[in-house]
């Protein structure tokens, strides 16, 4: 068994693919995975402590005040869909 | 003046100051040149033929005020910027305007230039061959003089790696260094904005004028950075010596895979950094085999997110139009989150990012700069890697170290291998580009690669211009 599902990974990122795509990716991603298993595999690293940002900054905030923000029709410039100044979306509840 | 377009940013800023020709001349120069070249070597994915400062190439992930922004993604196809990135801002207070938005590898995902939704770029030096990538229209555009500098991105190499295939300076700053507000973000523990020019002397003005906070973006070093005048400014009579300045070499980076051209090049340029008067020190990074399998982990990891914001409602068409590279990162980040694999494949790289950043820690103990090759190659055939993701990647070995460590580096031409451009790396302390950029230079003064340009057959552009 494959470590990697792509049509599970695929629907989980909402990425349609064609059935052609699924197989070239499962294939291509396949490969890769079992090169990156070499950290599995070689590295022994139980005792040290993750890091996921190298920035020396804490705790930084933004300051608390008002800044210019885009205009509604600025915002929505780049909007496909959008009606009486607000971006149209896909319904929460409803299928449409 | 006989070839405004030949000159450095320095050299144009003089000049612009002595009066030798105006903004307006300048920028008909850079657009006539452009107009001719780009249909060659697609550097540009958008022209703007109303710059009147000094003509910059702006990659096109970095948002500037109502010109288009692509992303090299046909997903961002007709999108028009509605602000300027704070690097924008910063440039134009120092009378800098935009003649383009430079090609790209879509999103900034990868290491040839060919993920473009676009077409490729082609190198300057050979249009059959790649110019690498992410930054793949900033690296030409400067190599073709197409633009008195240009800006870049760097997340695993994506500026170093372009300029040393196309025989220009790139420049990636420490993590923090400058504001990412308004650039694409792809991996935001990774990216780094920083420039591509002509000099390391121009290198050093750009990263003046771009670095420093601006409260949008909280990773963001708060204090800005003094950086040094030029040591070969003519006009203060001084000179840069390398003297006592620590060397090392990692031996990691010169082993299997590395070119034998490309290796002695690097070689030349290090024993020319000793004869400057620098003494060389031997060096360990034994985690650098685990670079790339780190790196594209944590990376896709982190595009899987940031990419989780394309959903064709406030801007952007539809998922599907993601190519091919986004699709396999995004796929792989989100495997590498997904229950049952986090702790085995996005922990375990996180830990593993921690021994590679000792690793530098334990080296600069020992010197104050790091020299290696940028690329284990020079530039290769367009369409050589590009149906073999893996083997893509792994030419990305000597860049990525460094943005998992947050480190700064730099690529300066160091000669030519089959006649296409090598690039010496030279890797400083965390914060420390001023050092970096003192070895660069001196090297590049002593050594002049910098004035070597490709030689463009304009003749055969009538017919490929189409």
């Amino acid at each position: 068994m494959p470590k990697i599902d792509v049509r599970r990974v695929a629907k989980l990122a909402n990425l349609p693919l064609s059935p052609a795509e699924e197989k070239l990716y499962q294939k291509q991603l396949e490969d890769i995975l079992s090169y990156v298993d070499q950290i599995e595999d070689k590295v022994k690293a139980a005792d040290i402590e993750p890091t996921f940002n190298v920035s020396p900054s804490v705790n930084v905030q933004a300051k608390d005040q008002e800044i210019k923000s885009l205009s509604q029709q600025e915002a929505l410039r780049n909007a496909k869909n959008k009606k009486d100044g607000f971006f149209v979306t896909k319904g929460v509840f409803a299928e449409e | 003046m006989n070839d405004i377009t030949s000159l450095t940013l320095t050299e144009t800023i003089d000049s612009l100051k002595d009066k030798k020709f105006s903004k307006n001349e300048l920028n008909a120069a850079y657009l006539k040149r452009a107009e001719k070249l780009n249909p060659k070597l697609n550097a540009y994915l958008f022209v703007n033929k109303n710059s009147d400062s000094i003509p910059a190439a702006i990659k096109d992930l970095i948002s500037v005020k109502g010109l288009p922004m692509t992303c090299g993604s046909k997903i961002l196809e007709g999108y028009v910027a509605p602000y300027n990135a704070t690097v924008i801002n910063k440039l134009i207070e120092n009378n800098v305007s935009f003649i383009g938005k430079t090609n790209l590898d879509e999103f900034a995902m990868g290491s040839s230039g060919e993920n473009s939704a676009y077409g490729p770029t082609k190198n300057p030096w050979d249009t059959t061959k790649v110019t690498g990538g992410s930054s793949s229209g900033s690296a030409a555009a400067v190599a073709a003089d197409l633009c008195a500098f240009a800006l870049g991105t760097d997340t695993g190499g994506s500026i170093r790696q372009p300029a040393s295939l196309c025989g220009v300076v790139g420049l990636k700053p420490s993590y923090g260094r400058v504001s990412r507000y308004g650039a694409q973000a792809m991996a935001s523990s990774l990216d780094q904005i920083g420039p591509v020019t002509k000099t390391v002397a121009d290198a050093r003005l750009v990263l003046d004028w771009i670095s420093g906070s601006d409260g949008h973006d909280s990773n963001c070093i708060e204090q800005k950075l003094t950086v040094n005048s030029s040591p070969f400014d003519k006009s203060q009579g001084k000179q840069l010596t390398v003297k006592n300045l620590k060397i090392g070499i990692p031996k990691e980076y010169f082993g299997k895979g590395l070119d034998v051209g490309v290796d002695k090049a690097v070689k030349t340029a290090i024993k020319k950094l000793e004869e400057l008067g620098a003494k060389t020190v031997e060096v360990s990074l034994p985690h650098t085999q685990f670079g790339v399998a780190t790196y594209y982990l944590v990376m896709s990891s982190e595009v899987s997110s940031n990419l989780g914001r394309y959903d064709g409602i406030r801007f952007g068409k539809s998922r599907d139009l993601f190519g091919a590279e986004a699709k396999r990162r995004i796929m792989l980040g989100t495997f590498a989150l997904s229950t049952g694999y986090f702790d085995d494949y996005f922990i375990k790289a996180a830990k593993i990012r921690t021994l590679i950043t000792q690793d530098f820690e334990k080296a600069f103990v020992e010197c104050d700069v790091i020299a290696s090759p940028v690329s284990p190659t020079v530039a290769w055939n367009l369409g050589e890697k590009i149906n073999d993701p893996l083997k893509m990647y792994l030419s990305d070995v000597y860049t990525i170290p460094a943005p998992l460590a947050g480190i700064p580096g730099i690529s300066v031409p160091c000669g030519f291998s089959d006649g296409l451009p090598v690039g010496l790396q030279l890797l400083g302390k965390y914060a420390d580009e001023n050092t970096l950029l003192d070895v660069a230079e001196a090297y590049e003064q002593a050594t002049e690669w910098y004035k070597k340009r490709p030689e463009i057959d304009s003749e055969s552009l009538r017919f490929h211009s189409g």
